[in-house]
């Protein structure tokens, strides 16, 4: 950390590791926007793109730039940074580093809400599924709702609740939500490669709609959670240390986890379950740059969106024409890149 | 830091009862610490010191019966308390990776607007703090490397940080060697003189608890069994009723010292 002290008082703290990770971060996630937009059936070279992307290409190009392949690049970018901003606010939120964005039920309440719209959209004819909206609505009210049941759960554990109550609250509400599901696939066993395709997660767009769906929520998530990051910082003594520097810890905790939720719902309703990102890229963050939520949030939010580029990227190249799950892609590139950060930052340390 | 009001004690407590789930834990509680005291509860375990300090500290709800510097605890908002107020948990919490310098920061917390950040003069003071306790040289250490002593050093720097003037210390020493017992209490009492801090502490080393306190308070069943200065409340006899213990107290150069022995062989009865 440098300080800067000049006679006026003015002070300012640098953090030269943040801001490196930050610019780093960053300068990937501009390359990989224009790597993911060049690459696919009709490849383009990074000048081509960005050639386009100045207005100035041929009327295909533009239509394949900025119609098809740059609405799923936001998208990638948008739904990544929420779902690491919303794992590493929980992280902070719950002081456990195994805190993942699907922690209070998101999952299994989007799982549930989804399963339910296939199969009875497939019994009915699939008029209900037809629609582009119904899926990603469904996903959103079974992810909130879920989040809802683990809180009234928790809070019913009365004065003695905790943020360890809200967690196993989670994991109740998760497993009956889940056993919901799995009898109704059981049921409709036809519907199973559907609902499938949809739990591992995928970035395909109908253009920029999904884009403006999640957009209104990223900025807000990002909003709360990033104006509040300090708090998370005051939490990580613990609550009642937290209380005696005047924070009103439940307040801080309850506001933050609403703005992740609601974050983490809009990345669900776009695309589906992407498992990894949530726990991997906080993590990483805090590997390279500290463990201040001040820079891990930020950071995460940035390295999040790179990161889900990228595996969108190999999801549609590495098996084209066929597309590989954006989930599989995330756990498969994740796992060992979190191996090689961890072993070299231990050597750093150490 | 601003000098309190001087006519008002810096707590007052006044028929505090406490229960937690149920069980009674503070059963009628007074106690008044004046400004510029320092006075350690003491207590055989269970007795409820803990939860005064806790009391006082505004971590428990207790209307109407505490008063810092002559305000009611109740109608101060949590912010302006913490700044009145520093507490140093019994063993608080070191979160991993954070600096002592990010740390002592968190203790500038009441003086940051709710989405703010550090200012200059937050930087500044914490620094001061980090300079007074010689620890300016620590400031990009990580605080989970640093020593039990040097930890404690922080934890009070922390502490100061708030620029608070009553301290609540609750067990300050009792994760130290002997050593570091001694120059942590006698650095809590260079700082009580050098910026006529109030310190109200909770011990368990009964010879070193009266070595410090201008008073000691005997906490037992929830309940303040003996009050007065150290040469009052430590006595064999008290001792012996509360605590259950068999001690010899002698005269020390700065107080009562307290020391175990071994109580008398039962004899043993033959079959």
């Amino acid at each position: 950390m440098i300080v800067i002290r000049t006679p006026g008082g003015v002070s300012l703290r640098l953090r030269p590791r943040a801001l490196a990770v930050g610019a780093g971060c960053a300068l990937a996630a501009l390359a990989l926007g224009v790597l993911a937009i060049g690459s696919g059936d009709y490849p383009m070279s990074a000048a081509d793109v960005l050639r386009t992307l100045a207005g100035r290409g041929s009327p295909a190009e533009d239509f394949i730039v900025t119609e098809l392949r740059l609405p799923r690049v936001v998208l990638g970018l948008l739904v990544g940074g929420l779902l690491a901003l919303a794992g590493g606010c929980y992280q902070g939120v719950f002081r456990n580093p195994l805190a993942d964005p699907y922690l209070l039920g998101v999952a299994a309440g989007a799982g549930l809400a989804v399963t339910a719209v296939i199969t009875v959209g497939v019994g009915v004819g699939g008029a209900l599924t037809g629609l582009p909206v119904t899926i990603p609505l469904a996903a959103f009210l079974g992810s909130l709702g879920a989040v809802a049941m683990t809180y009234l759960l928790g809070a019913s554990g009365g004065r003695g609740r905790s943020p360890a109550t809200l967690i196993l609250a989670g994991v109740a509400v998760s497993a009956f939500l889940s056993a919901g599901q799995t009898y109704l696939l059981q049921r409709n066993s036809d519907s199973i490669q559907q609902v499938y395709s949809w739990l591992l997660g995928r970035l395909a767009t109908a253009g920029w709609h999904d884009v403006r769906l999640v957009l209104p929520y990223f900025l807000l998530t990002a909003l709360v959670v990033l104006l509040h990051r300090r708090e998370l910082d005051v939490l990580s003594v613990g609550d009642d240390e937290a209380a005696s520097l005047g924070l009103h810890p439940q307040r801080s905790r309850y506001l933050l986890i609403a703005a992740a939720s609601l974050g983490t719902a809009a990345a669900v309703s776009a695309s589906g379950l992407i498992g990894f990102v949530g726990i991997i890229v906080p993590h990483t963050v805090r590997l390279l740059a500290g463990s201040s939520y001040r820079v891990i949030l930020p950071l995460s939010l940035l390295f999040g969106g790179a990161f889900l580029a990228l595996t969108d990227v190999v999801a549609r190249t590495a098996a084209a024409p066929s597309e590989i799950p954006i989930g599989v892609v995330t756990a498969l590139l994740g796992g060992p890149f979190f191996v090689l950060v961890l072993r070299t930052s231990r050597r750093m340390l150490s | 830091m601003s000098a309190p009001p001087s006519a008002a004690p810096a707590v007052a407590v006044r028929d505090l009862h406490v229960s937690l789930d149920g069980a009674p834990i503070l059963a009628g509680v007074d106690l008044t610490v004046a400004a510029g005291e320092w006075v350690t509860v003491i207590g055989p375990n269970g007795a409820g010191k803990s939860t005064l300090l806790r009391a006082v500290g505004g971590l428990l709800p207790a209307p109407g019966a505490i008063s810092l510097f002559g305000t009611p605890s109740e109608a101060l908002r949590r912010r302006d308390r913490a700044r009145v107020v520093a507490t140093v948990a019994q063993s608080p919490i070191v979160p991993a990776g954070m600096s002592v310098l990010d740390y002592v920061l968190l203790g500038r917390t009441p003086y940051i607007p709710t989405l703010g950040r550090e200012s200059a003069a937050d930087l500044a003071a914490a620094y001061d703090v980090l300079g007074g306790l010689d620890l300016a040289s620590f400031h990009d250490r990580e605080l989970a490397t640093l020593s039990g002593g040097e930890r404690q050093r922080v934890f009070l720097a922390r502490a100061l940080a708030q620029g608070a003037t009553l301290l609540l210390l609750d067990e300050p020493t009792s994760a130290l060697d002997i050593g570091h017992q001694q120059e942590v209490l006698e650095l809590v009492d260079q700082l009580r003189r050098e910026h006529g801090l109030t310190v109200l502490a909770t011990m368990h080393d009964l010879s070193i608890a009266g070595e410090y306190a201008d008073r000691m308070v005997l906490l037992a069943d929830g309940r303040v069994v003996a009050a007065g200065t150290p040469r009052e409340v430590l006595t064999e006899q008290l001792l012996a009723t509360w605590y259950r213990a068999t001690v010899r107290v002698v005269d020390g150069d700065h107080g009562p010292l307290v020391v175990p022995v071994r109580p008398a062989p039962r004899p043993i009865r033959a079959g």
